[in-house]
């Protein structure tokens, strides 16, 4: 995996943009088996959405070892950068529902404000209140032993940026 | 225009390529101006392009429901930082699950509560109520709920969109500085926008971010089966 990384970044050869294709594609096969097993689940009477299913699925055999991260860690990488691009047409269907969004609006904005604000501040004050106040030294020393380190030194630049734009998309 | 209603706006390729160009230009945009947000940019350049064109949203859906699939291994693939940020901070596990429950059912509770408070129409209720977690499970839980899942994309984007802006400030203001409190607060309430958000800044609170997105969804969805029951 990581040799595929550092090969991306210094322009790689096409057997390593094939072997990278190759990658990505087993490992949306992966993603794909889980959804479907989830979609059956929940065909089958299990009460949640099929792809929270397989979603906990798959979280669990990456615990139990079962699915090994290096299959699928560069799609799920990809898919998750590249989120927002699946959710866009919905949002851009709403459209054809903007006159009833505009008539409650004043109950829409109450309720995404004031539910954002409990959200935020009940969660935030509940875990401050459960592991403590101020970020505690051996999490962020014993867990993340890189985390003190400008990542810059820690990896080229394009590598750097790239994990950072993966991890959250929407 | 003839030519394109011709070939058809309801051919399939039409959305999926229209959205893709759209994408692709707001990523550009982004580059010049960091603040603004590639999903406004490219629903804003759809939205403009239909009502400009006068193209019906019913032959944008062909191409944006094959868009829209890809939403399943997406969720799936949040079990990735799920998985490493779980062993990153192995240290308070059950508090974090805890903290995120406590989170989750006020932000159930708090979102209905406000709606019918302000007479707001039972659609918009239901569409409200999973609006915190990441968009592909907000708007499964609203199917199942029988709300409406445009409704609900627009409610969870926007919620995120407001969590990242002024997320970060209000927690300050309120005295949370543990960075992993800090994260799972952003996480819980503004799903990935917000993470995208507080990774720039701190990877701790960036991975307490990540973790709180995903178990939220988890989390959320199972404590939506007993109002799915109550409302059958």
């Amino acid at each position: 995996m990581e040799r595929a990384i550092v090969q991306l970044d210094q322009r790689p050869s096409w057997a390593a943009r094939l072997r990278i294709a190759g990658e990505a594609l087993g490992g949306m096969g992966v993603l794909l088996g889980f959804y479907f097993l989830g979609m059956m689940l929940q065909y089958w009477g299990v009460p949640l959405p099929g792809n929270v299913i397989g979603l906990i699925l798959f979280t669990a055999c990456l615990f139990l070892g079962v699915v090994r991260m290096e299959w699928v860690e560069r799609t799920a990488q990809i898919m998750l950068r590249h989120m927002l691009l699946f959710f866009a047409p919905v949002i851009v269907g709403a459209l054809a529902v903007r006159e009833q969004l505009g008539v409650e609006w004043f109950s829409i904005a109450v309720g995404l404000v004031g539910s954002f604000l409990v959200v935020l501040l009940v969660t935030g004050w509940t875990a401050a209140t459960l592991i403590g106040h101020t970020t505690p030294e051996e999490t962020s020393s014993d867990a993340a032993p890189l985390s003190h380190r400008p990542s810059s030194q820690l990896f080229p630049r394009g590598r750097d940026d790239r994990e950072k734009r993966n991890r959250g998309a929407s | 225009m003839k030519g394109l209603e011709l070939i058809g706006y309801a051919n399939p390729v039409f959305g999926v390529g229209v959205t893709m160009a759209a994408y692709v230009a707001a990523l550009a945009v982004q580059r010049r101006v960091r603040w603004l947000h590639p999903l406004v940019v490219t629903c804003a350049s759809l939205i403009v392009l239909l009502l400009a064109a006068k193209i019906p949203c019913e032959s944008y859906r062909q191409g944006g429901d094959m868009l829209k699939l890809m939403l399943g291994p997406a969720t799936i693939a949040l079990g990735v930082p799920l998985y490493r940020q779980a062993r990153k901070i192995k240290t308070h596990i059950p508090a974090i699950v805890l903290a995120i429950m406590v989170g989750s059912i006020c932000g159930l509770a708090s979102s209905a509560l406000f709606v019918w408070l302000t007479h707001g129409s039972r659609i918009v209720l239901l569409s409200m109520v999973p609006k915190s977690v990441t968009t592909p499970i907000s708007i499964e839980i609203s199917k199942q709920l029988g709300g409406d899942q445009k409704f609900t994309a627009v409610f969870t984007v926007l919620s995120g969109l407001v969590g990242a802006v002024f997320g970060p400030a209000l927690l300050r203001l309120a005295r949370v500085r543990n960075d992993i409190a800090i994260g799972l607060a952003i996480g819980t309430s503004a799903h990935g926008i917000g993470t995208a958000r507080v990774i720039r800044d701190n990877e701790l609170q960036g991975s307490a971010s990540g973790l709180a997105m995903a178990l939220a969804g988890i989390i959320t969805s199972i404590l939506a089966i007993p109002i799915y029951w109550w409302l059958r």
